[in-house]
């Protein structure tokens, strides 16, 4: 690839492909993990002593600086997984379609079909030969990983596989590492909530067996290259896209997006700041990921009514932001903040659309100008709940430690008949979290500012930074998306043009691509006090 | 004091029965009273006579029954094990055995005071009171069988409820456990709960099999696996990654799920606990007194009562020593051989009995069951019954090969574990810099950094290789040899110490020692024994 | 270990310590190279994946009902596939009908699918809360990680060698065609009583539990049960070809018959001429008791030479008990006492019976049994040495005479 075409004119000159350094661990790996292995086994006098005697028989042992400071406990263990991890390869890319054969993959589809279809036949007549044969071929597999036990890999071998294995694995895991935690509850909850629709499915439109069949094989197919193309056009259909929303409850894209909190802020600052600085408008946000322009319709100036009056672009504006945390009463396991699919998000703002919670609340960026402020320091529960409970004067408006059930207001099943009182009828409740901004300038000829306010927002600053690990985690989640490469669940962006090439030489494009993003990524992604301590290790 | 205990009932004994002479000349009574002051006397001796001479009588105790839970493996090893007959250690058994009685015999101060009061009231009201039931109560104290004849004691109760305490925490875990499954607290515990009582109500016979389930898979299964543990290694990971969907559902996950909060504060059971194993004589004893104040009529229905709650402690007690003895004996894989014919018979019965359970006519199986067993205990058959079953089993003895035939049921040839021990030859430097003299054989290295050599103690050890004994439960492997370890710089790499290497010897200034290395064999580990 | 370091006490008895298998001590991440670092870095969340299956599968969790949660939901699955009776007549009811009749059966649809869907959903999340977890923990170091290598390959070995996996092992087709060829009137009659449904679920409950530590454990008792061998090895006498058929002992005269088991031994001619007695008195001068025949033939002339028999019976005990040896055998062991010939054993009577020579033309040589000494061996008869030892659970000894053709 690298390797400069021999017609190119002279006069041409073309960039090249980044190519990552290969790994490459040392000359003579075999004898120097043999030498490991040997100084491991001479350490260690249990009892086979002739097999010392075999090992001072071969005299000679090329060392490299560098492997031989690989501990023997880590070479024999890589030694010992080895086997399995050829089997894992095998197995992942017959399940990823990234086999050189891409017919072992379309084989273990046709097997799957069949088996579902004539399943009965199968276990009526065949069942015994099916377990003697899952007998024998644990047998083989077994045979084969001793085999591979004796057969003496080199290093270099087994870290490349391991490369793969990961690689592979990654690939294969990527549509359901997308989803949180939050997201899979919310998934369990919609299809049991759904459960009788299915049924009725089953009964009436598609057997058990049929719908087994179209799973398996959708799941089966994931990754192929046709289902890859055909989901991508699919997804551009609005029909279904909200069909996926209603089936899972998961919004996987572009259903709920540009109504969000943040949004109608932004809208807000632009529209309060004029359109001095209209052209960054895309810069950065939260929700904003695909650039597309929303709708001013959705916002309203009732959101702003915390805020400081005065446009006057030299004071800071003051913005309150307001969640709600919503939960719904789940028969038996109490309150949650587990809804149903396609009712509110746990989070919302005050026109129900999603909103962050407040844990992963950060503030929108704006351009070069002007910067966001929290002025309060926390999250502080609105104990009138927007003026729906009466409190005594002498009590505080809002309370930055509230108990887990203060200022609810509780609704029934849809929403409706709010009232202060929890009771049996009850199944959701709301209440509100408030939280102050402002926005100041941050001109870099803007040199008169008081020093106590820059003092204060500085230490709010390192107050926030170090209040939230949610941005490390965000980090490391968006580090792994690119390290997968692969728009997980289709989605979005269209990535057509690199796609074809997958199928045909699957393995190596497959390595090429993400050792490429990985020398991008992993100084951010792995671990700081490994780096430090392997410029040392050299 | 022996004198003078014996003196002052003598002198009680004397008035009551004056007094009862005078009143109501009934036999019955007068037997009965002496019953009842013979036995607080002997109370009150027998707890003198533990104070004054230690522990005797219950360090025999505790002797023969260390020697039930001798293992069938360790025939030599527990030869050697067992202490010679010196006095010191025999006291210090004693001082480790008896502790927990010693504690409960500890406490007696106020009581005998109590007790004394005790006695005098019961005995005065015994006297004045003339109760309308006493017939019936005499009969039922002085009733001829076996049960009924042991006298009451304060210290045999005692000591029953200080046997049966340990006993009772296990209930309370029990309590506490099924709080933890109606609270929710363990969801995936409560789940499975509600998955076999569903299964159990749809198939209710099978609660039947509960025990012989239990026994096979909660007994004997562990106690095998503590014999021979499987060759799994513990490793100690940290941190666990990944939750479970359904705890996380159940509980309602990290988010602020309501959280039904229990009633039951924690001081509560343990208080009650403790009242009940360690105070239980007393809480009686109150309770009576109370009674006794409140209603003088059944003054004699106590004596009767505490009699009975006596008898029914001792059989409690004795029924679970039998208990301990089944589940860590037969059960608990002592003799492996034998228990592993129970599993198999187990495992049996309980597979035919889970296949004959919907196919059985009960009303028939119970009504002949039952015929048979009531004929079975008519008290002229079973005398017979007991000696054909003598008879028969004398038999069995003497039949030679049917014991060969049951010998050779079972057959125990697992790979025996397999370990190394290591022993350091230890040398002083003599006079001159080529001489070095041999010190001794020791398990310690006596490296520079030894805490024996800092304190500057010769090595401990012995002189020869031929004095050294396997570790505990384990024996030398006859077939190998001690042998000599010659890659000195390797352990002595291994065990990072500051030695320097030279032939089979690692060196220092002063001293230079090599390794032995001999492989021990250990067909399993000891058996379980009850907690005492 | 409290015992092993123990110092010497009044009654001399001095233990010596365990040799502590060898552990890395030191940390391992100043020494281990960068690329092997940072792989296995990424490769730690799969690692950890692997353990956790590894743990349900040996049902070593803390947590113990929780698989056991999951084997019901997995046998629920199976409810999934319950056919109605009705099934296909459904299109000519209404969906009330429909559901009044079948109340029980779509309930019973419905928990299948639930079960499945918990299934699905928990797999799902687990994955999804490991990632999010290893991002939101504090970074493993390389020693974590190694920790958790070891554990899993120590699993991985645990799974490869577990009790009985290794003794029912189809090793080659024409096993397996023989083991079918047994399995197929079982299958056919077991399908006469219990449905599909049934037969998979009892497979997969199986399969589940069979790497738990009690079924394991199970099985391993079984073993022990005398009959289960005998089953075993009858079972196997089908497969292997050397079985054991039932030969009858073997008595003077049957040994003699045996070509093999003769030396032709070189001498005069005029030993048809001498008298027993004398003939033997040289014949042993020749050949003394220690000598080896067949190498003193090697340069005397074949036409003067005389037949000579050396058996040699091998007997075989087993301990059954603390010391105690007995002639009792498993199936698998072969005769107590076995001569062999052309290295194939035949059954032999007790040589102490075997004294009295019943044939006119053969004569004993010795008029003793050599007997060796005991030789110990494992439960498989790989010798292990002279001395009885906890390991050891068979012996043999060599019973040796001569006889020879007068």
């Amino acid at each position: 690839m690298s390797e400069p075409d021999s017609k190119v004119k002279k006069d041409e000159v073309r960039a090249h492909f980044v190519e990552p350094s290969i790994p490459r661990i040392g000359g003579e790996t075999t004898k120097v993990i043999k030498s490991a292995l040997k100084k491991h086994s001479t350490l260690k006098i249990t009892g086979d002593r002739q097999k010392n005697t075999d090992y001072n028989s071969e005299s000679t042992v090329v060392s490299s600086p560098l492997l031989s400071s690989t501990p023997s406990t880590v070479s024999k263990s890589l030694l010992k997984i080895y086997p399995y991890l050829i089997l894992a390869d095998f197995f992942l890319s017959v399940l990823t379609w990234t086999n050189e054969n891409i017919w072992s993959s379309i084989l273990t589809v046709l097997i799957y079909t069949f088996t579902v279809l004539y399943f009965q036949i199968i276990t009526r007549y065949f069942g015994h030969v099916v377990i003697v044969g899952l007998l024998w071929s644990y047998s083989l597999l077994d045979e084969h990983i001793e085999e591979r036990m004796i057969s003496k890999p080199t290093l270099d071998d087994i870290v490349h596989t391991m490369d793969k294995v990961t690689k592979k694995f990654d690939l294969l895991l990527s549509p359901i590492t997308l989803l949180s935690a939050q997201d899979v509850k919310r998934l369990l909850f919609t299809t049991i909530f759904l459960s009788p629709l299915y049924i009725c499915i089953t009964v009436f439109i598609f057997s058990t067996k049929n719908v087994f069949l179209l799973m398996g094989i959708y799941m089966l197919t994931y990754q192929s290259p046709w289902a890859k193309i055909a989901r991508r056009i699919l997804w551009k259909f609005k029909v279904v896209r909200l069909m996926v929303f209603y089936a899972t409850g998961l919004d996987l894209g572009g259903i709920n997006n540009h109504q969000g909190i943040l949004d109608a802020v932004h809208n807000q600052v632009k529209k309060l700041s004029n359109s001095n600085y209209n052209s960054t408008a895309n810069s950065g946000m939260g929700l904003d990921r695909n650039g597309k322009q929303y709708t001013q319709s959705s916002f309203s100036d009732r959101n702003g009514k915390a805020t400081d009056s005065s446009h006057d672009s030299e004071k800071p504006i003051r913005f309150t932001y307001v969640l709600y945390e919503n939960q719904r009463r789940w028969i038996g396991i109490g309150w949650t903040s587990s809804m149903l699919s396609y009712e509110r998000t746990p989070w919302t703002d005050e026109f129900l659309n999603p909103a962050p919670s407040p844990d992963e609340f950060t503030l929108p960026e704006e351009d070069s100008h002007l910067k966001w402020k929290w002025i309060d320091k926390s999250w502080r529960l609105d104990m009138t709940n927007d003026g729906a409970i009466q409190l005594s004067s002498s009590k505080p408006r809002t309370s930055a430690s509230p108990t887990a059930d203060a200022s609810f207001i509780y609704y029934d099943n849809t929403w409706k008949k709010p009232s202060t009182q929890d009771s049996f009828s009850k199944y959701t409740r709301r209440r509100r979290w408030v939280r102050t901004a402002e926005l100041i300038k941050t001109h870099s000829d803007d040199m008169m500012m008081p020093s106590e306010n820059t003092i204060n927002t500085t230490a709010e600053e390192t107050e926030l930074e170090s209040n939230s690990p949610v941005n490390d985690k965000e980090n490391g989640k968006k580090v792994r998306n690119v390290t997968i490469n692969e728009e997980p669940i289709i989605m979005g962006e269209d990535k057509v043009t690199k796609q074809p090439s997958k199928s045909n030489d699957g393995k190596k494009d497959v390595s090429n691509d993400d050792s490429t993003k990985n020398a991008d990524n992993t100084p951010s992604s792995s671990n700081p006090t490994l780096n430090t301590s392997n410029s040392d290790a050299d | 004091m022996l004198r003078y205990i014996g003196q002052k009932y003598e002198a009680i004994l004397a008035t009551i029965i004056e007094k009862e002479i005078d009143e109501n000349p009934s036999n019955a009574k007068r037997e009965l009273i002496n019953n009842i002051t013979t036995s607080l006397i002997d109370a009150s001796i027998e707890k003198y006579k533990t104070n004054k001479y230690g522990h005797v009588s219950t360090a025999t105790d505790v002797n023969e029954y260390d020697k039930f839970w001798n293992d069938q493996n360790f025939k030599q090893e527990f030869e050697q094990d067992t202490p010679p007959l010196s006095e010191n250690i025999e006291v210090e058994m004693n001082e480790e055995r008896v502790s927990p009685i010693d504690t409960q015999v500890a406490i007696p101060k106020p009581r005998e005071h109590f007790l004394d009061i005790f006695v005098d009231k019961l005995i005065s009201k015994l006297v004045t009171e003339r109760l309308p039931e006493r017939e019936q109560l005499a009969d039922r104290i002085l009733l001829p069988t076996d049960n009924y004849q042991q006298p009451i004691s304060a210290t045999t109760l005692g000591s029953n409820f200080g046997k049966l305490g340990s006993n009772l925490t296990t209930l309370f875990d029990l309590q506490e456990s099924i709080i933890r499954l109606i609270t929710w607290r363990a969801p995936s515990a409560t789940i499975t709960l509600l998955i076999l009582l569903t299964f159990f109500i749809n198939y209710p016979l099978l609660t039947l099999l509960i025990p012989l389930f239990n026994l096979l898979f909660r007994n004997m299964i562990p106690s095998y696996l503590h014999r021979h543990p499987s060759n799994l290694k513990k490793y100690p990971i940290k941190i666990i990654y990944g939750r479970s969907l359904i705890e996380d559902v159940t509980t309602g996950g990290p988010s602020n799920a309501w959280h039904p909060k229990s009633d039951f504060g924690k001081n509560d059971l343990p208080s009650s606990s403790s009242e009940a194993t360690y105070d239980s004589p007393n809480i009686i004893n109150d309770r009576t007194s109370q009674v006794s104040v409140q209603n003088s009529n059944s003054s004699v229905e106590i004596v009767a009562n505490l009699r009975d709650l006596q008898n029914v402690t001792s059989s409690l007690v004795k029924l679970n020593e039998e208990l301990e003895k089944f589940f860590y004996g037969l059960a608990g894989f002592k003799d492996e051989s034998q228990s592993t014919l129970l599993f198999f018979i187990c495992f049996i019965s309980l597979f035919a009995s889970l296949g004959l359970f919907y196919n059985i006519n009960w009303p028939m199986f119970l009504i002949t069951t039952i015929w048979t067993f009531m004929i079975a205990i008519h008290p002229k058959i079973k005398p017979l019954l007991i000696n054909f079953i003598k008879i028969m089993l004398n038999k069995k003895k003497n039949n030679n090969t049917k014991n060969r035939r049951f010998k050779h049921l079972v057959i125990l040839d697992e790979q025996p574990e397999e370990q190394y021990v290591e022993i350091f030859e230890i040398y002083k430097k003599g006079i001159t810099s080529y001489q070095w003299n041999l010190c001794v054989f020791s398990n310690q290295i006596y490296d520079p950094d030894d805490t024996v050599r800092k304190l500057e103690d010769p090595p401990h050890g012995v002189p020869t290789l031929e004095d050294i004994t396997p570790p505990r439960t384990w024996t030398f492997d006859e077939n190998s040899n001690w042998e000599i370890d010659k890659d000195a710089a390797g352990w002595i790499k291994e065990n990072e110490l500051t030695l320097f290497a030279n032939n089979d010897f690692a060196m220092d200034e002063e001293y230079k020692r090599r390794r032995w290395v001999r492989k021990v064999l250990r067909y399993a580990k000891p058996a379980r024994k009850p907690q005492t | 270990m409290p015992d092993s370091s123990q110092r010497q006490n009044k009654n001399g008895i001095y233990r010596p310590r365990f040799v502590i298998p060898h552990t890395q001590k030191s940390s391992l991440t100043m020494i281990t190279p960068n690329e092997l670092t940072k792989t296995l870095f990424k490769f730690y969340p799969i690692l950890i994946m692997l353990e956790c299956t590894l743990n349900y599968a040996l049902w070593i969790n803390d947590d113990l009902c929780l698989p056991f949660i999951h084997l019901i939901l997995f046998c629920l699955i199976s409810e999934l596939f319950n056919k109605s009776n009705e099934e296909q007549t459904y299109l000519q009811y209404s969906i009330l009908e429909v559901l009044s009749k079948n109340i029980a059966f779509l309930f019973k649809r419905w928990i299948g699918l639930v079960s499945a869907c918990i299934l699905l959903c928990s797999s799902f999340y687990y994955i999804s809360t490991v990632y999010e977890d290893i991002n939101s923990y504090e970074k493993p170091t390389l020693d974590d990680i190694v920790i958790v290598l070891e554990s899993v390959l120590n699993k991985l070995e645990i799974i490869k060698n577990e009790s009985l996996g290794k003794r029912i092992r189809v090793s080659n087709f024409k096993t397996f065609v023989k083991l079918l060829f047994i399995l197929t009137p079982l299958q056919f009659t077991i399908f006469k009583y219990i449905s599909t449904t049934t037969y998979v679920t009892c497979f997969i409950i199986l399969s589940l539990i069979y790497y738990s530590i009690w079924f394991q454990a199970m099985l391993k008792l079984f073993w022990r049960m005398i009959f289960v061998r005998r089953m075993y090895y009858f079972a196997s006498s089908i497969f292997s070809n050397n079985n054991f058929p039932i030969g009858k002992t073997l008595c003077m005269e049957d040994v003699v018959k045996y070509e093999p088991l003769k030396f032709q031994v070189p001498f005069s001619k005029t030993i048809n001429l001498m008298e027993k007695s004398a003939a033997k008195e040289i014949l042993l001068k020749l050949y003394p008791i220690a000598s080896d025949l067949p190498k003193l033939k090697l340069d005397l002339s074949p036409s003067q030479s005389i037949n000579i028999i050396e058996l040699k019976i091998i007997e075989k005990q087993r301990r059954w008990g603390v010391d105690d040896w007995d002639n009792y055998m498993l199936p698998s062991d072969g005769y107590t006492f076995s001569i062999n010939v052309n290295d194939s054993p035949k059954k032999i009577e007790n040589p102490i019976h075997l004294n009295i020579l019943k044939t006119n033309d053969w004569e004993w040589l010795d008029d003793n049994w050599v007997i060796s000494d005991w030789c110990y061996s494992d439960s498989n008869w790989n010798y292990i040495g002279n001395y009885e030892s906890l390991e050891t659970y068979t012996r043999f000894r060599l019973w040796k005479k001569r006889l020879y053709q007068s």
